[in-house]
């Protein structure tokens, strides 16, 4: 019983002790001025694979992860949609969702979109595909700090396999390239620290 | 099953071998899985996972590890990375080894972190994100008195060791590596952006199993088709590793593309990467017929290995011309029957004049 109480005690010393892990906040930049600027990702009007509004207001309060994608990308898309499937089906019951901005407004319609959606298996609520018009893609494109261009005026375009990790404070608190083994355990690490934030 | 699993692994590549037995080791904790990370004011230390050296590993072949590393993650303060250094250790005792032991160690900074903070969105996704490479032959790098790379205590840096044996048959033993990253809160240190060029060869996809006499020179026979394999405007396939031969031959690859210069910049610092039985690698202006720098090798002399490949330094820097028109030459010297894997790059430091005038701005404010 002594020797109970003793493994307790120290392991709950231990725990409160040990320095946790925080992450940081990355949703801000220096402006021309020199001076930082903080932000949220809070403004924002898109259509998901429904056909239905999707805004800030639908994340409010949700811990996600965004990515920028189309549908019929022939390079990286593929192996990324591998992964994101595993992080949905891993954080399915939780307070957890995905969202995939397509970048070919030309070709990835509403109907495309919730066709690539129902290949994927994962409820609609969890995997949000989102199509918006051409200003406010580059204005969240912005807010996540990439950049796509067109390749060569070839069907493909040049955009990033990372994702932005926001937290339910609607804050980015990190980007991860999902297409790296290591970057994906720290992802799952970061979101279970999210969750319990 | 067991079987089946046995015949699957003696049938990997050294590579995969590797991958695979430093795994098992790490997760049964056979051997330390961990990396310790520790930082001053002025130093970052990393210490990798141990190593098992049981067999030659050639370049990209040995045990390796990864990690993130964030200086500190409440922390937003501006610092500068000045000089890189990688060493061999005994796990035991700590004390330095061969760096016959270093394959690689490379850093990559996160595009969106890096540049994002900066608001310099139009850099991101235009290159592939690695800081610097430092490889056998290689281990310690300062940038010039009044340089650095800038970066911010919360943000995010992975990093990727990799150890190596050419020459060591007939034991078994452990290594570590340790990884120190100097740097400095000078307000006074001007920006250095990073670009990595390297040789590519061209080869045919029909042609990787015909004898080596037979290919066209300043063409290749890759190591392997799947990696490194990268296909130019005219839709010829060309490979960033190939074999090289008893023999000494020079190759030569423009690379005015790779380098993407859109205004006249100076070059400030250069760190080889370059694989055994590399004689001599030079950048050259072929504009003005001007050699920019040379990589005079050294091999060691009874066996495997790199023992020198200088860097460039300067603070009044090269200038370079978005007008001109630049090439790499390499000349190797196999002295083993047996086909050597070869890559040459080149890591480049150039004068980043559009991030000075922003960190400027920002120590005024700040």
């Amino acid at each position: 019983m002594k020797t109970k109480t003793f493994v307790i005690l120290i392991t709950t010393i231990f725990v409160c002790c040990s320095p946790k892990k925080e992450l940081p906040i990355l949703s801000n930049y220096i402006d021309e001025n020199g001076a930082k600027k903080s932000y949220l990702i809070d403004d924002f009007q898109f259509t998901n694979q429904l056909g239905k509004s999707f805004n800030e207001e639908s994340t409010k309060n949700k811990i996600h992860i965004a990515n920028f994608f189309f549908t019929s990308c022939p390079s990286i898309c593929p192996p990324m949609r591998e992964k994101l499937i595993d992080l949905a089906t891993t954080f399915q019951k939780k307070n957890f969702l995905i969202l995939s901005f397509t970048i070919d407004l030309k070709n990835d319609s509403i109907l495309v979109l919730n066709q690539y959606s129902d290949a994927t298996s994962i409820p609609k609520d969890k995997w949000v595909f989102l199509k918006g018009n051409p200003t406010e893609l580059s204005k969240i494109a912005m807010k996540f700090k990439t950049s796509f261009s067109n390749y060569n005026n070839s069907s493909d375009f040049y955009h990033s396999s990372y994702v932005a990790l926001i937290d339910t404070k609607q804050q980015i608190r990190g980007f991860y390239d999902i297409l790296n083994e290591e970057a994906i355990q720290l992802l799952k690490e970061d979101i279970d620290l999210l969750l319990n934030e | 099953m067991i079987t089946s699993g046995i015949v699957y692994y003696f049938n990997l590549s050294n590579r995969h071998q590797a991958i695979v037995k430093t795994y098992v080791l790490h997760s049964l904790n056979i051997i330390d899985s961990e990396w310790i990370k520790d930082a001053n004011s002025q130093n970052i230390q990393l210490t990798s996972p141990t190593f098992h050296i049981d067999n030659i590993y050639k370049s990209m072949e040995g045990p390796k590890a990864s990690t993130y590393y964030t200086l500190d993650t409440q922390k937003d303060n501006l610092h500068w990375m000045t000089a890189f250094h990688i060493k061999a250790i005994s796990p035991k005792t700590n004390n330095q080894l061969s760096n016959d032991f270093v394959c690689h160690f490379n850093i990559d900074y996160q595009d969106q972190e890096h540049h994002g903070k900066w608001n310099l969105l139009e850099r991101v996704n235009k290159q592939y994100p690695r800081l610097l490479s430092l490889s056998h032959g290689i281990e310690n790098i300062r940038f010039p008195k009044g340089y650095g790379f800038p970066f911010f205590s919360n943000e995010k840096f992975f990093i990727t060791t990799q150890a190596l044996n050419h020459n060591i048959i007939d034991t078994r033993f452990n290594v570590k590596h340790q990884i120190e990253i100097e740097y400095s809160n000078k307000r006074t240190l001007k920006p250095l952006f990073p670009k990595t060029i390297y040789m590519m060869l061209p080869f045919k996809m029909d042609a990787i199993n015909v004898p080596h006499d037979d290919i066209p020179a300043n063409s290749c026979i890759p190591v392997e088709t799947k990696n490194h394999t990268y296909l130019n405007e005219k839709g010829e396939t060309l490979s960033g590793h190939w074999k090289i031969f008893k023999e000494e031959k020079k190759y030569t690859y423009n690379t005015t593309k790779q380098l993407a210069i859109k205004d006249t910049i100076t070059l400030h610092q250069i760190t080889p990467h370059l694989h055994p039985f590399t004689k001599k690698f030079t950048l050259k202006d072929i504009t003005t017929n001007t050699t920019l720098y040379t990589c005079n090798v050294t091999n060691h002399k009874n066996s495997i290995g790199l023992t020198s490949t200088p860097a460039f330094f300067s603070e009044k820097g090269i200038t370079m011309y978005p007008t001109h028109e630049y090439e790499l030459e390499l000349i190797t010297n196999s002295t083993l029957e047996e086909p050597q894997d070869m890559m040459a790059s080149l890591f480049l430091f150039f004068y980043d004049k559009e991030m000075d005038l922003k960190i400027k701005t920002y120590y005024n404010e700040n």
